[in-house]
């Protein structure tokens, strides 16, 4: 056996549809290793669910082979199912007249947790997202969000050491999301393997290690977060306010800064610039740019995940094809 | 739900169900009464047809607005609710009359009766008045429940009283408390003016007796419309989960 | 990370999944109008019908009780076992239900079972509150093979449900045809309507039916004397359904992995 968690070679998954064929996956190649989480980005339709869904065997691949600790889904369907948690989310996927407690009885039996100390792990897991105290309430009495760490509790009943999760915060109020972060990044301790998909960057940048950018069925991008954080090309943005004439950057100083935008109205003028690598010195540089302007303020915003992720978004679309190594700061 | 799914579905659905269902009445009551209960069961047998079966799909209109979350949107409309509600009933009794007349067709045939249905054709007035009563009647029982998980018990307890009292296949007479029943639901006079007209005895009365049940079941449908609209506005329970 | 598990171990966790299933069915049935209305109202409105339009001689009387619990039992099963999987879909807990550990067949065959056994408590609880209500003089001559006879109407229509169940999911309209797949059988079963009534051209449906030949078997029962052969055929046909559902449900499975459709509404 491997010591990846899960591996990705040259997936593929087309769907048929009336009027031809629909290409969700055409050449995926990822590795996730054990204890790593990685954070899965992509715009709608870039193919991320149909990952998670082919790896937690609910679908399956039309080219390409994918493997949970050495063992394939398209046929070690037992195997694969007792070594994986999916979380898929959403408000379906639960009986709404049993309570919490019971579905995730149900579920936990399937998932194959035997019948010795079954009780024990329920309540812990109840315990474990907090939902212990309304355990014995019918699920359709619960908020999106206790819907949500139900589902997450059943994704976990039986520890698996690799964990699907789709979307695990989506809808959710963000106490309920920040609670939801909270018991994903417990998991990273105990040394399971998570794939975790989102539009919410702020999971990525909490929980990942690593991030795979999906573009058209492909990796677009396979970095560590730090790494990521590169990509946008710069590290924070200054807006400086001012009257009489704006500043012009020389070569030099163009290097380190980029203007963004820069709009003047009755004698007022804006100055949006990106600034390429934020040290001590930054404040030097921008007070030579500042220099002979009359300055009335000044904001400084640190990049974001989602500034890199437009960034990358945007320059994937400008490309027109994508592929591991296009995207660049 | 029926309102959910393709047309042709519900027709090829319905009608098979329609005819069985008459032919099911009608020899289950030659097996158990004799042969000469076999005329009688059948005319019950069409009245069960038309509604327990093609009628009761008028109920789609409340429970549609259950399930899609709609309600709230005819409620803050100009059109006042219940006229919004029994406006978009009609097709669905209009579709199921229409079924039933070719249920009935295909029934007769397969049964040999076909000259007892030719005889029942001047009495359609009289079938149509039993499927407005028991179609009001199954309105205002399926929104008066339309907010608990009774919905779907409403409809069908109506369809099994019917069955059981409307006397279709148990003649009028023989348990007290089932005829008590059956005098105040829809189809029961409606049926007995049908047999009393086939049988050339006065039917009047008895037609006289379903109008007014069915203008009684209208009334009750107002106001479980009308309780369900102030309901809604007082706890704001538009998608009655 | 263990190996494999022994066969001991699987056999065990097979069992236990199967008992939870049926078990977590059973919760769920609680309550559910659907079971109320046909293993409820159904066997009181036919008993009623049937027994007050003439009333049966003694030993008319057990056949008719035993043909209206048959004919409720096949109206429960449509609705209740064999809406296992159409409900499964509707919640959207399918995916999570055939991407167990255990083999999807198993939870389908315990939900089918805690369904069941709903409808069969339902509907006799149903029945014999009828029968006492209207006075009706049914003999039990031989309860042993009663109690053998209900306990093969028990794994029969578990096993009924489950194809229906797999057939009702090949179709997104399976509620619609739920309500037009009861009649067919009211009346070509041989339950209620005795088969020597049917055209002779359609004298065989009711040959494939278990309930008709449990009908025949438990008839004989509470009368003159139970007969092996009706009991062997309704088993070897149980049998049958029991191998039809795997293989659809194992297709139909198959097929929305393909397709990517198991979570679809």
């Amino acid at each position: 056996m491997s010591g990846a968690a899960i591996e990705v070679e040259g997936l593929g998954r087309t769907f048929k549809v009336r009027g031809g064929d629909v290409v969700a996956l055409k050449d995926v190649n990822l590795t996730v290793g054990q204890g790593e989480i990685v954070g899965l980005l992509g715009s709608n339709g870039a193919g991320k669910t149909t990952l998670t869904k082919i790896l937690a065997t609910l679908l399956l691949p039309t080219g390409g082979t994918a493997r949970v600790l050495g063992h394939d889904v398209t046929s070690d369907l037992r195997e694969v199912r007792r070594l994986t948690g999916v979380v898929l989310g959403g408000e379906r996927g639960l009986y709404a007249k049993l309570t919490g407690r019971e579905n995730l009885r149900f579920f936990a039996v399937l998932a194959g947790v035997g019948r010795r100390g079954l009780v024990d792990r329920l309540e812990a897991a109840l315990d474990h997202v907090g939902l212990a105290d309304v355990a014995d309430r019918a699920v359709e009495t619960y908020s999106k969000g206790m819907r949500q760490r139900l589902h997450l509790a059943i994704g976990m009943i039986n520890e698996p050491p690799v964990l699907l999760l789709d979307e695990p915060t989506v809808g959710l109020d963000p106490v309920e999301a920040e609670r939801l972060r909270q018991d994903v990044a417990v998991l990273r301790s105990r040394g399971t393997s998570v794939l975790l998909t989102s539009h919410l960057l702020l999971d990525i940048e909490r929980l990942a290690d690593r991030v795979v950018i999906l573009a058209d069925g492909e990796v677009a991008a396979d970095v560590e977060v730090a790494e990521f954080a590169k990509l946008a090309g710069y590290t924070a943005i200054v807006t400086v306010r001012g009257t009489g004439c704006p500043p012009v950057l020389d070569g030099a100083q163009a290097s380190r800064f980029a203007v963004d935008d820069l709009t003047e109205a009755s004698g007022l003028w804006t100055l949006r610039l990106r600034v390429r690598d934020w040290s001590v010195e930054s404040f030097g540089h921008l007070g030579a740019v500042l220099g002979g302007a009359t300055i009335l303020g000044v904001d400084v915003a640190p990049l974001r995940l989602e500034d890199v992720y437009s960034h990358v978004a945007a320059q994937l679309a400008a490309n027109g094809r994508t592929g591991v190594g296009e995207v660049r700061p | 739900m029926s309102a959910t799914l393709p047309p042709a579905a519900s027709i090829f659905a319905t009608l098979p169900k329609g005819v069985l269902q008459i032919v099911f009445f009608t020899v289950l009551g030659g097996v158990v009464a004799g042969q000469d209960h076999r005329q009688f069961a059948f005319v019950g047998g069409l009245v069960l047809a038309l509604t327990t079966t093609n009628t009761v799909n008028v109920i789609n209109v409340p429970f549609g607005d259950k399930y899609f979350s709609t309600f709230w949107r005819i409620r803050h409309g100009d059109v006042p609710v219940a006229v919004v509600l029994y406006a978009r009933a009609v097709p669905y009794l209009a579709v199921g009359f229409g079924l039933f007349l070719a249920e009935a067709a295909i029934a007769a045939a397969v049964l040999g009766m076909t000259d007892v249905a030719l005889r029942l054709l001047p009495w359609l007035p009289v079938f149509a008045l039993m499927a407005c009563g028991y179609a009001l009647l199954g309105i205002a029982a399926a929104t008066a429940t339309i907010a608990k998980r009774a919905d779907v018990l409403a409809p069908n307890i109506l369809g099994y009283l019917t069955m059981l009292c409307a006397g279709a296949f148990l003649p009028p007479g023989r348990v007290g408390w089932i005829d008590a029943i059956g005098s105040v639901l829809p189809v029961r006079h409606g049926l007995a003016a049908v047999r009393a007209g086939l049988d050339g005895r006065p039917w009047l009365t008895e037609a006289v007796l379903e109008l007014v049940i069915c203008l009684a079941s209208a009334a009750l449908g107002l106001l479980a419309v009308a309780v369900q609209t102030r309901r809604a506005a007082r706890h704001g329970h538009d998608d009655f989960a | 990370m263990t190996g494999p598990p022994l066969l001991g171990d699987r056999l065990r966790g097979a069992a236990w999944t199967f008992l939870t299933a049926a078990r977590t069915e059973q919760r769920s049935m609680r309550g559910n109008p659907l079971l109320l209305v046909n293993a409820g109202f159904l066997p009181v409105v036919l008993l009623v019908i049937a027994v007050e339009a003439q009333r049966p001689p003694a030993d008319r009387a057990a056949q008719i009780v035993t043909s209206v619990m048959l004919t409720a039992l096949w109206g429960s099963t449509v609705w209740t076992s064999g809406g296992v999987l159409r409900r499964e879909r509707t919640y959207g807990t399918l995916a999570r239900c055939v991407c167990g550990v255990e083999s999807p067949t198993v939870v389908l065959f315990g939900k089918s079972l805690g369904a069941t056994l709903y409808g069969v408590g339902t509907i006799l609880v149903a029945t014999v509150a009828t029968v006492l209500a209207l006075r009706l003089p049914v003999a039990l001559a031989h309860p042993f093979w009663l109690a053998v006879g209900l306990l093969v109407v028990v794994v029969s229509a578990t096993t009924l449900g489950a194809l229906l169940s797999c057939l009702f999911l090949l179709t997104r309209n399976g509620l619609l045809w739920s309500g037009a797949l009861m009649y067919p059988v009211f009346v070509l079963g041989g339950l209620l309507i005795p088969q020597d009534v049917l055209p002779v051209w359609l004298r065989w449906v009711p040959q494939l039916l278990s309930l008709r030949w449990i009908n025949e078997f438990l008839s004989d029962a509470a009368g003159p004397g139970p007969s092996a052969t009706p009991l062997a055929v309704a088993v070897a046909l149980t049998v049958a359904y029991g191998v039809v559902a795997t293989r659809t449900y194992r297709w139909s499975i198959d097929k929305a992995r393909q397709r990517g459709s198991l979570d679809h509404a």
